[in-house]
């Protein structure tokens, strides 16, 4: 399979953890959610809103539909919260929630061929189509500004990675999780991650060797 | 055996990551080979750059955003569809039957209201007509013509049945006659049986209640006109009806005698 599956929700009992009787905890919260307080679930609103958000829009590179998406997220883990099992990461569970958004969304865009006019070069692999993104050698007069162009040619380099290499790049590089818990939200092993994670790298070096 | 080694210490710095720890072995082949040393330098580089991107933020209004929505979503919760829950198909298969029944529905009442292509079983009478009720039993529009007056009448061909005084008109086997009607691209029929034609009387010629003995004798014509501008006139042969002489009430010796037969 060339394209990341949409992953399943269910968790295995291998991944489970000990509840944490913290009652600022995110279990604790989520309880507290089940049981109807609402500022329980606001407070793990305000806990995720901005790393969910950041992480959708790094995988869509679509800033409203990544406030959609994390809205939606957060709609369905009010939804499932009498089903949630708090035996298991808060946060690997909330991220898996939105890795599956994110690539059902990335999947309809490739439906409705969503493809940019300089998106027609076929990658490497044979995979999905790459954006070419040509870097722009002339020199800029400001740090500031380069930096800003060093970080828009990353985030387009990025979203032309296949979906199977993004989203365990991003949750690594970006989001700072550890191959452990890449492996738990991904449903992946961690060889298979590390492998992944190495061949992202290796895309963008060669995307981004004006940067480097 | 130098190949080896580079793999080694490519795969330890790319699991090692920007802050990772390497190995004192791994260090001195960075220090000694310029190829893994590009590869490093160019790999912190990537890692910092990606680290650095920063986090956006999720607008100020999110949360209000967000309760609006639960709170749309628990307002609906109560109208959601019973089948919400189904697969795709499944929806799909429901929405489509629900489509249908609907259509059905639709074409059933257009076709029952629609004055071309009423359905048969209407029991009206037309005004001012001879019914085999209102003329004792029998119709005998002796030389007047029965046309197609009322709308309804007037789209099909038409025979009356007269039946037999007594029998009701929904006898099983009875004979029925059914106007054919076309109206566009639709044919519908209609039971007639259970209908008067509307009589056309020539004014001042019979009394209300009593024929002259002598009408039977005259030809009945009946116009049909098939509500597409043709219209045709039939003669039917003259019929005698026994039964319906008018007897006088002076001259006839068998008077008392009728009367009681009748």
């Amino acid at each position: 399979m060339d394209t990341l599956t949409t992953i399943d929700i269910n968790f295995s009992a291998a991944l489970r953890h000990e509840v944490v009787a913290d009652p600022t905890s995110d279990h604790a919260l989520l309880e507290a959610t089940r049981t109807g307080d609402e500022d329980a679930f606001a407070e793990l609103v305000g806990r995720y809103r901005n790393p969910i958000t950041n992480y959708i829009y790094r995988m869509t590179s679509d800033y409203d539909g990544a406030v959609d998406l994390a809205q939606e997220t957060f709609v369905r883990v009010y939804r499932a919260a009498d089903r949630y099992q708090t035996t298991y990461a808060f946060s690997t569970y909330i991220y898996r929630i939105a890795t599956n958004l994110a690539i059902s969304e990335l999947r309809k865009r490739k439906r409705r061929k969503l493809v940019s006019l300089t998106g027609f070069f076929q990658a490497r692999d044979g995979g999905e189509p790459q954006e070419f993104n040509p870097p722009d050698l002339k020199p800029l007069p400001d740090t500031e500004l380069v930096d800003a162009e060093r970080r828009n040619a990353v985030q387009r380099a990025i979203i032309t990675l296949p979906e199977k290499y993004r989203a365990p790049l991003i949750l690594r590089d970006v989001e700072g999780k550890s191959y452990e818990d890449i492996s738990r939200i991904l449903g992946t092993s961690e060889g298979t991650i590390k492998s992944r994670i190495s061949r992202a790298r290796g895309f963008l070096r060669e995307k981004m060797t004006a940067y480097l | 055996m130098r190949n080896m080694n580079c793999q080694s210490i490519r795969r330890e710095t790319e699991e090692a990551g920007s802050a990772g720890f390497l190995s004192a072995a791994a260090l001195s082949h960075l220090e000694a080979c310029a190829a893994c040393q590009t590869l490093f330098r160019q790999q912190t580089n990537l890692q910092a750059i990606l680290s650095g991107l920063g986090t956006v933020e999720a607008p100020g209004d999110f949360d209000f955003r967000l309760r609006a929505r639960l709170a749309g979503e628990k307002r609906m919760g109560g109208l959601s569809l019973p089948f919400g829950n189904f697969s795709f198909g499944l929806r799909s298969t429901a929405v489509a039957a629900i489509l249908l029944l609907i259509g059905s529905a639709v074409l059933f009442v257009a076709l029952k209201s629609s004055p071309n292509t009423s359905v048969a079983g209407g029991n009206q009478v037309p005004s001012q007509s001879v019914t085999p009720e209102s003329n004792g039993g029998n119709l005998n529009p002796v030389n007047g013509v029965v046309k197609s007056g009322s709308d309804d009448v007037a789209k099909g061909p038409i025979e009356q049945d007269h039946l037999p005084e007594g029998r009701a008109p929904k006898v099983p086997g009875m004979r029925r006659e059914i106007a054919g009607v076309r109206s566009g691209n639709r044919f519908g029929a209609r039971d007639m049986s259970q209908k008067g034609a509307q009589v056309d009387r020539v004014a001042g010629t019979y009394p209300t209640a009593a024929f002259p003995i002598d009408a039977s004798y005259q030809s009945l014509k009946v116009s049909v006109d098939d509500a597409r501008g043709a219209s045709r006139t039939i003669s039917l042969p003259s019929v005698s009806f026994g039964s319906q002489k008018t007897l006088s009430q002076t001259a006839s010796p068998f008077l008392a005698t009728a009367r009681d037969t009748w």
